[in-house]
């Protein structure tokens, strides 16, 4: 696989939630988990992936970029990002490119632009020190804490998520956990004890709470792959969670597609 | 047999009686809209009060004779007078001059006694129709119940004849009362101009001296909207809320401030309160215009009632002034009755004189040509420019020594016209401009792009046999429609292609619309924004951007698709409005009040950045389809949703059914898309 080119399978123009201001979204392709909710599940496999629409025509998930390719796409809105909104890498598991994204990220970077990750940091950690420096801020998924569980139902080892969890607070770089709610992988209550101790633990003060949703079901059918749908969560256990994470100090915002 | 009815018809027709029947007619037409009645009740009921002033040569003797004949009636409300008989007008020799602002400036800051006319023929007639005016105020003073319950408005609007005004009150009662007989004398569509402007300096006035509070000034400004809206029914055109009563607010000034008062804010707040589809506020714009009126243009909006509307005076303006309007004009800009910019008062620029169908010469070439004869992508848009040239010359020609009817009551408010004693649409008024609105460039655009990627670039269809589909209207080929509807990019996308091929086209029309000109040595103009979507779409046939036989065209400057928000206000803004193509450019898109009020800095950021690079102007649409079709098929349910149309409001349920279905769709579209 080069490194001096990049896979991507969508780059999305004005993106509101994904990080502050207005924003454009690259989506990699390439995952280290299979979380059974993925709402990107064209994203999970590292490779150009093609699949017949609708009307019978044949297109492809993935295409490759050059750094300038890719530049030129993501400062088209430049007019509209103004001091906080920029562009943000997400996927997918964006650091599985990190070697590839390098030359891009730091070009944007002295040309003065704000940068986002979203990331599970299921990734080798020099991935991560790679990016770190030309990064504004880095969004973290907390999904499942349980070792076993991690790893058989994400196919994550929790170790390195916790090692790269401590790199990005000794870098002091800017991280805003975030929280998917997924009845009941996520929220189930062992679950959810251990986020709440883990946050106290690591010093957290503030996370986001995604409510899961299923707007990826086009994108499953027409990959032929089977999608669990996930249930809605009440507002009940939202509440549960925002209260408890008062308790321990941590401000939580609930996230609205 | 036919044949003879239709003679009687026609001979009935010319008669007095025959002429009641009509005005009945076409009153009920407009009634019926809003509540299912039977026509030969209505006419039985109403016949007695009809009446139509026969057209005599004197403008201003039939005008007098219709104030002398109308019933007084006025709509009953707490501060003002306002009346209008609706089943009296004038018989015309001409088309009416209408879809206009006059200027209230006059209105509020002068006398009539003082806009004297220096051409002594001009000013007996001047004083021929002040004196109507006059007349009507004695007729409402002899009349005891009048005297009892309107004095007060009575003594406004008599000062009217020798004074300025002198209160907030006095002002607005005075645009009441030449408002009223603007509809009465046959205009539509009557537009208010830059009302926060005008009011301002005698609302500060009587704050400052303690006879007006913000409140009272609030509760006279609802009672004049709710006024305004009384005769609805009466006012809409084509369709129920069409009325033209908008009201321009805020704008830059020649130092390039933006100017704005307490009244910009307040207009603003009553539309939110109030709720009602007219009359409209229109917010002109700039990136320097105060945060808190831009976030309360967008409160308004995320309500849903379709206002304010957006235009953006850092493009404007400009154009306006290269196209040839006077500095000061150009600064002072209002709109027509939807959005193409107008100079109030100074001008009789018909603005929506017809709507310029970029389809129609499109299918024509595909109807005419030998299409096997063509073997690129460049020898069909050249071809289809001829056709576009033949087009505007046909459309054109027709309008270059078109002549409205005279009209002393708007030349009275046009200073230009008192000076050289001339009636304003006869060689009284500063600019004599026409307008047109257009549809379809997005279909053709789209179809050119289809053209070039299946027939030139891929080879899959032949072009003779992509037409002959066409021309099936895609019956049996549904995938292959689909797919040319999925064209992307498309019309929409800022892609440097679409925008090349976009600017072309309609440099070729605004080169050829430069050879004409009007009646009275004005320019015509026109823009890519059109009430003509539905209209048009239904007279169109399939088109090759897998739009079937009769569907409408997309509304203003859209997508189908459902683009992100940023790269269809860029595609806005990097089209070409230079010369003469400023006549009203709309970006039109959809998005949930929610979404609207979740988001709102980043609305605003994005419209600041906007204003700063060349947008035109923009309409946002704030429903979501599940309200709307829920409201479908129960109307009761829904009484006061509103939803924006082409450049008003209406109620929902106002609107027939191709609208709602329309609405729906696209709403469904920009849903899905998110």
């Amino acid at each position: 696989m080069s490194d001096d080119k990049i896979l991507v399978s969508n780059i999305q123009r004005f993106s509101l939630h994904d990080g502050p201001g207005i924003r454009t979204t690259v989506f990699l392709k390439g995952c280290t988990l299979k979380c059974p909710w993925c709402s990107n599940p064209e994203n999970i496999r590292r490779e150009m992936q093609s699949y017949q629409t609708e009307t019978g025509e044949y297109k492809t998930y993935g295409h490759w970029f050059t750094v300038d390719a890719l530049y030129e796409q993501v400062v088209k809105d430049v007019i509209f990002y103004g001091e906080s909104g920029g562009i943000t890498y997400s996927g997918g598991e964006p650091l599985m490119q990190a070697k590839g994204l390098l030359p891009l990220v730091e070009r944007l970077h002295k040309d003065g632009f704000h940068q986002c990750v979203e990331t599970a940091l299921f990734i080798d950690g020099e991935k991560l020190r790679l990016l770190i420096p030309f990064i504004n801020r880095f969004y973290v998924d907390v999904k499942i804490l349980e070792e076993e569980q991690c790893a058989h139902i994400l196919g994550g080892k929790l170790h390195t998520y916790f090692e790269n969890v401590k790199i990005l607070q000794e870098a002091g770089v800017e991280t805003v956990f975030r929280l998917p709610l997924i009845p009941e992988y996520t929220t189930n209550e062992k679950n959810r004890e251990k986020i709440l101790a883990f946050l106290k633990e690591y010093d957290v003060q503030k996370v986001e709470l995604l409510k899961g949703h299923n707007l990826g079901a086009k994108k499953y059918r027409l990959l032929g792959l089977e999608q669990y749908i996930v249930p809605n969560v009440s507002d009940e256990i939202i509440f549960w969670y925002v209260e408890n994470l008062r308790k321990i100090g941590v401000l939580a915002e609930v996230c609205h597609i | 047999m036919n044949m003879i009815l239709k003679k009687f018809y026609r001979q009935i027709k010319k008669t007095s009686f025959g002429k009641r029947i009509v005005l009945l007619r076409d009153l009920h037409e407009k009634y019926d809209r809003k509540r299912a009645t039977s026509s030969i009740r209505f006419i039985l009921k109403n016949f007695n009060k009809t009446y139509v002033v026969k057209k005599c040569n004197s403008k201003s003797r039939q005008i007098e004779k219709l104030l002398q004949k109308i019933e007084i009636t006025p709509v009953t409300n707490e501060y003002f007078f306002y009346s209008i008989d609706c089943f009296k007008k004038l018989e015309l020799k001409n088309a009416i001059f209408d879809n206009y602002t006059i200027d209230y400036t006059p209105i509020v800051n002068n006398s009539l006694n003082q806009l004297v006319s220096p051409i002594e023929s001009y000013e007996t007639e001047r004083k021929q129709i002040v004196g109507a005016l006059s007349a009507y105020v004695r007729r409402l003073k002899k009349d005891q119940t009048m005297q009892v319950e309107y004095s007060t408005a009575i003594v406004a609007m008599e000062s009217i004849f020798t004074r300025k005004a002198q209160s907030f009150y006095e002002a607005l009662q005075r645009i009441l009362f030449i408002n009223q007989f603007l509809w009465q004398t046959n205009h539509k569509l009557n537009g208010f101009g830059r009302l926060d402007k005008i009011l301002y300096p005698l609302y500060k006035k009587d704050i400052e001296q303690g006879v007006l509070t913000r409140e009272k000034a609030k509760a006279l400004l609802a009672d004049f909207f709710a006024l305004l809206h009384k005769y609805y029914w009466f006012k809409s055109s084509e369709l129920l809320g069409d009325t033209g009563q908008i009201i321009i607010l805020g704008g830059l000034n020649q130092d390039g401030q933006y100017e704005c008062n307490d009244l910009t804010r307040m207009f603003i707040e009553i539309s939110m309160e109030m709720k009602l589809p007219d009359p409209k506020v229109f917010l002109r714009c700039a990136s320097n215009m105060p945060d808190d009126l831009l976030s309360l243009g967008l409160d308004c909006i995320a309500t849903g009632i379709g206002a304010p509307f957006l235009s953006n005076d850092e493009a404007v303006i400009p154009r306006l002034i290269e196209f040839g309007y006077a500095k000061e004009d150009a600064y002072n800009y209002v709109t027509s009755a939807c959005w193409e910019p107008l100079i109030a008062g100074k001008s009789c620029d018909q603005n929506n004189m017809e709507v310029f169908n970029f389809a129609k010469p499109f299918i024509q070439l595909f109807e005419c040509e030998n299409l096997e004869a063509y073997h690129s992508f460049e020898d069909i848009v050249a071809l289809y420019k001829k056709y576009l040239q033949e087009y505007v010359n046909e459309t054109l020609t027709p309008l270059e020594y078109l002549s409205f009817e005279e009209d002393p009551l708007l030349t009275l408010f046009c200073p230009s016209a008192i000076e050289k004693g001339k009636d304003i649409l006869h060689g009284g008024a500063k600019y004599a401009n026409m307008g047109l609105t257009s549809v379809a460039l997005g279909s053709v655009v789209n179809s050119l792009l289809n053209i070039k990627k299946y027939v030139f670039d891929e080879q899959k269809y032949s072009l003779k046999d992509l037409n002959d589909t066409r021309k099936k209207n895609y019956i049996g080929y549904e995938e292959l429609r689909k797919r040319l509807k999925n064209l992307y990019p498309c019309y929409g996308s800022d892609d440097e292609c679409v925008v090349a091929l976009v600017n072309s086209i309609t440099d070729c029309v605004s080169k050829e619309f430069e050879k004409y000109s009007t009646q009275h040595g004005g320019n015509f103009k026109f823009g890519l924004s059109s009430p003509g979507y539905v209209g048009c779409g239904k007279q169109t046939p399939a088109t090759f951007d897998g739009r079937n036989d009769g569907d409408p065209f997309a509304t203003h400057i859209s997508c189908d698709m459902a683009l992100p928000t940023t790269e269809l206000m860029q595609f806005g803004m990097k089209l070409d409005y230079s010369k003469n193509r400023f006549n009203g450019n709309v970006l039109d898109f959809f998005v949930t009040s929610d979404f609207l009020k979740k988001n709102q800095e980043k609305y605003k950021q994005l419209l600041r950045a906007s204003f700063s690079n060349g947008l035109y102007q923009l309409q946002m649409n704030v429903v979501d389809s599940k309200t709307l079709i829920a409201a479908k098929e129960n109307p009761d349910l829904f009484p006061h949703l509103v939803v924006r149309v082409w450049g008003f409001s209406a109620y929902f349920n106002d609107l027939p059914e191709e609208y709602k279905e329309l609405l729906i769709k696209r709403a469904l579209e920009s849903e899905n898309a998110v």
